[in-house]
């Protein structure tokens, strides 16, 4: 079998989770090359956006990332509102960071069940979705909806907390922080986990900036980058929380990385339901244009930078909105780290850089 | 040999069907009649062992669907198609027991597709011929008691790993064939995991060999039976060679790489449809029963107890043997199920490792151990110089 | 002086004739407007000189006259400066700008990108192909050129859904 051959993954395979194709060139079971086909669910956001009100573009962005929606309407409406000079009350952004916070949770909830499955362990999937449903049951409490939620507007939020909010989050946190214990004793101890993730898909230090790598990828490789330290937003500077880091770069380094977030998360949505002022404005008139300029704004999305550049044109309509997808940029170093591994390395480190493709796409 | 079921038909050739002998004697010379009644009985007793495995299949099939994909999932595993044994204590007693019947009869429903730039020959035959045919001959050779056994021939278990060995030929004729590159990786992997894992499955066995001097399930079990302790205690190492060499054969989580969903869609079966693909998946859970079947005999001591417990018992009550055999079957079973719920799957790479670099070392040194003490100690084994 | 200022001094010692536009906004964005011609030799200072490391996005914006390239460029080691860089391209017929892939890597598919939603060409391009919309979309039944990238201000939707006109070769 040392004959070189094409094999397609995708676009429905079981490798991608989403549409995408990967075109791997192989020789026996060694990777000669790999090469990434996007585009399957290409819906053109970025235009559309050109001929909406800005507050009816806000929608689209939750459709950018089903496993993450309320991370990328976070990141629209802080930019429209810093574009806007508008300033929204403590109490709103304390909610929304807790809920970015049991955002992130949900979202790495959702990688974990999809690694664990790419490497084997099928039970995880299950276990870390019902793990999931418990988070995204509490966001439904708040905003309504399970998944599409629409909950931020510029000016602050669209309804206030519902009752007993504070009770149900602190008992969501204790059960997730003994779960998570367990599910990361679990896959710890497992020796095969270990050498199906330990020494693959190793991306190093500079390579990673050079291609572009964000987020959990980046920190693996031994960057300390996190975007709620290093140009706070929110509250995140009143807080206390750690930044995991890694030097390793490989698959487990990532694992072990996503895994401490979500104790980070846990402990940040603690601080903040302490510190949550009582009294405030949950949601002010927010200006009806866009004022003349452009704004560069950056968030920390689950899987890395998030970034909208919109340039506003002193109208309703922004003149230009610019997405800066995280998945994006780390599925472009996808066939770098795939060339010269094994044919059975390709599901985990595919599964490692945690893709989206709605968000990818576009 | 042969179960003793079916003898009260021979003692009834002269009078009871009345019809058979009146037919047939005309017929036949009378040298011939002896040999067609065994026949008839042994065709029997073939029926019956076959029922009894495959039945034991889906069940098996069944319990894995009730724990691994079941209750280890959060959920239920199949739960609606069943008898209705009733309503009480508030909740309706089913337990999905026909769930499989009714999934087989689903799978022979459907349409039986041939790819069609398929190497049509070597697809359609070698698939029945060395995957499917092979597992269903071996029936004849396990003992369903301390005794009952149809056939004891002195190459014993011999036969089934000869057998068994014709797997891997027909998954690399079928993954090659049906001209899918999914399926060409799949068959070459599981034809390079099988043949890599027989070597320590068979060094395991050996040292049962050496300590019992046969081949016999029934005498292999019987020997046993005057220790005090099964094989499986006194060379633990031997024990879990076997273990996970039988994984490997069989294909199961953690070496379940020739059907790898997450790479290889469905590995050597991804063109397989309709009844093909439901008997590739029984014949791999066929091997698993007739693999447990082994383990019990060579390492648990088939149907005897440790300790001597009811040894005249066992030996004289066909009934008590056979439940104690299937009850140690169900257990050994459960330990595959139980580690197909909770392990990742292992690398191609890292499976040759573990098989060559692991595996057969172990054996050896376990083969080793046996020799020293049968040379100083053979007491240890009962036996006596 | 703060480190934006610093870097930004930096910059204008080295091409102050060729910056046409130096601002900060928002204390740590550094706006920037540099020539086509030398947008190799700035950027390849700002990579190995001021040791920006990573290339966030390239975006580009129609204005109807003419394109605007805007690179975003940060640093990963805790300096919050983010560098835009705009890049003017006046040619709306043929318009072409040079590759930075070989600086930074990352910049491949952000140019893919801008090639396939605008029409800008990118010079010396490893790799230049459509990214998001299938590589066959130029044999499509198309009535006018602004069909073929959608990105442009003067797009508009083709009268009836495209029909897949496969190759013919």
């Amino acid at each position: 079998m040392s004959e070189q051959m094409y094999i397609h993954m995708g676009p429905q395979h079981p490798v991608n989770h989403g549409l995408w194709t990967l075109k791997v060139k192989t020789a026996g079971e060694l990777v000669i090359d790999a090469e990434v086909l996007i585009g399957y669910v290409f819906r053109m956001i970025e235009k559309i956006a050109e001929s909406r009100p800005y507050n009816a573009i806000q929608p689209l962005t939750n459709r950018l990332c089903y496993v993450s929606g309320m991370s990328w309407e976070a990141s629209y409406t802080m930019a429209v509102e810093k574009l806007m000079g508008v300033e929204v009350s403590k109490r709103a952004q304390y909610i929304r960071t807790i809920m970015l916070e049991l955002q992130r949770i949900a979202s790495h909830l959702t990688w974990l069940s999809a690694y664990s499955t790419d490497v084997g362990v099928v039970t995880m999937l299950v276990i870390a979705y019902r793990e999931r449903e418990y988070v995204l049951d509490l966001l439904e409490h708040v905003t309504g909806s399970r998944m599409m939620y629409n909950y931020f507007t510029a000016g602050g939020l669209r309804r206030d907390l519902p009752q007993g909010f504070k009770e149900d989050c602190h008992n969501l946190t204790h059960y997730l922080e003994e779960r998570l214990k367990e599910y990361k004793a679990i896959l710890d101890d497992s020796k095969v986990f270990l050498l199906r993730s330990e020494n693959v898909g190793i991306i190093t230090k500079n390579d990673a900036l050079n291609l572009g790598a964000t987020g959990p990828v980046l920190r693996a490789s031994g960057v300390q980058a996190d975007l709620r330290k290093i140009e706070p937003y929110l509250v995140y500077d009143e807080l206390e929380f750690d930044i995991p880091m890694r030097t390793s770069g490989d698959c487990y380094a990532r694992y072990e990385i996503r895994m401490e977030e979500m104790f980070q998360s846990i402990r940040l949505i603690r601080q903040a339901l302490d510190q949550i002022p009582l009294e405030g404005e949950i949601l002010q008139k927010p200006p009806r244009k866009l004022p003349k300029g452009d704004i560069y704004f950056r968030t920390e999305d689950p899987r890395g930078e998030a970034a909208f550049y919109i340039i506003g044109n002193d109208d309703r309509i922004p003149y230009r909105v610019k997405i800066k997808s995280p998945a994006y940029s780390n599925l472009a170093i996808c066939n770098y780290i795939l060339k010269g591994g094994k044919v059975a390395d390709i599901a985990p480190t595919v599964a490692s850089i945690d893709l989206c493709m709605g968000e990818i796409d576009r | 040999m042969g179960y003793g079921l079916y003898d009260w038909l021979l003692d009834g050739w002269e009078w009871w069907p009345g019809i058979i002998p009146l037919l047939i004697e005309p017929l036949v010379p009378p040298e011939h009649i002896g040999p067609i009644r065994s026949f008839v009985i042994d065709s029997l007793e073939m029926t019956t062992i076959l029922v009894f495995l495959i039945v034991n299949t889906i069940l098996l099939i069944w319990l894995e669907r009730k724990i691994s994909s079941g209750r280890a999932w959060t959920a239920r595993g199949p739960v609606f198609i069943d008898f209705n044994y009733g309503h009480f204590f508030g909740r309706t007693w089913k337990f999905g027991l026909l769930q499989n019947i009714a999934e087989f009869l689903k799978f022979f429903s459907k349409e039986d597709i041939v790819p069609e730039k398929a190497d049509k020959f070597p697809f359609n035959v070698g698939f029945f011929a060395f995957v499917v045919a092979p597992p269903f001959i071996l029936g004849a050779l396990l003992p369903l008691g301390a005794t009952l056994v149809i056939a004891d021939p002195a190459v014993g278990f011999l036969l089934i790993f000869a057998l068994f060995s014709l797997y891997p030929v027909g998954v690399l004729i079928t993954g090659w064939s049906s001209n899918n590159k999914y399926s060409l990786i799949g068959g070459f992997r599981s034809a390079v995991q099988m043949i890599s894992y027989e070597i320590p499955l068979m060094l395991s066995i050996a040292s049962v060999v050496l300590v019992t001097n046969s081949f016999s399930f029934v005498e292999i079990a019987k020997q046993q039976a005057t220790l005090l302790l099964p094989f499986a205690i006194l060379m633990p190492i031997g024990f879990i060679i076997f273990m996970a060499a039988l994984t490997a054969e069989t294909e199961r989580v953690p070496f379940d790489i020739p059907e790898a969903e997450a790479e290889l869609v469905m590995g050597w079966r991804t063109e397989l449809t309709g009844f093909r693909y439901m008997m590739s998946m029984a014949t791999e859970y066929f091997i698993l029963l007739i693999g447990a079947f082994i383990g019990v005999f060579l390492f648990w001591g088939g149907p005897y107890l440790p300790f001597n417990l009811f040894k005249h018992e066992i030996e004289t009550i066909h009934l008590l043997a056979f439940l104690i055999i299937l009850v140690k079957l169900w257990i050994f079973i459960f330990l595959y199920i139980w580690v197909r719920a909770s392990l990742p799957r292992v690398r191609p790479d890292q499976l040759l490792d573990i098989g060559w670099k692991g595996l057969i070392p172990l054996a050896i040194l376990n083969i080793i151990y046996i020799v020293l003490i049968m040379l100083y100690y053979p007491q240890f084994f009962g036996v006596v110089p | 002086m703060s480190v934006a200022e610093n870097h930004l001094n930096r910059l204008k010692e080295r091409f102050n004739t060729k910056l046409s536009i130096t601002e900060i906004s928002e204390t740590n964005r550094i706006r920037l407007q540099i020539p086509v011609e030398d947008l190799v030799d700035i950027m390849q200072y700002i990579a190995s000189e001021l040791l920006f490391t990573s290339l966030e996005a390239i975006s580009g914006v129609d204005y109807e006259t003419h394109f605007d390239v805007v690179y975003h460029i940060d640093r990963w080691d805790g300096d919050p400066t983010v560098l835009q860089v705009h890049v003017k391209v006046n040619d709306r017929e043929n318009p072409a700008i040079p590759t930075i892939t070989p600086i930074w890597e990352s910049a491949n598919w952000h140019e893919r990108e801008l090639f396939d939603l605008f029409g800008i060409s990118i010079i010396n391009h490893p790799n230049l192909k459509r990214l998001l919309l299938p590589e066959e979309w130029d044999d499509y039944e198309h009535k006018h050129i602004s069909e073929l990238h959608p990105m442009r201000r003067d797009y508009h939707l083709p009268e009836k859904p495209f029909s897949f006109k496969p190759h013919t070769k």
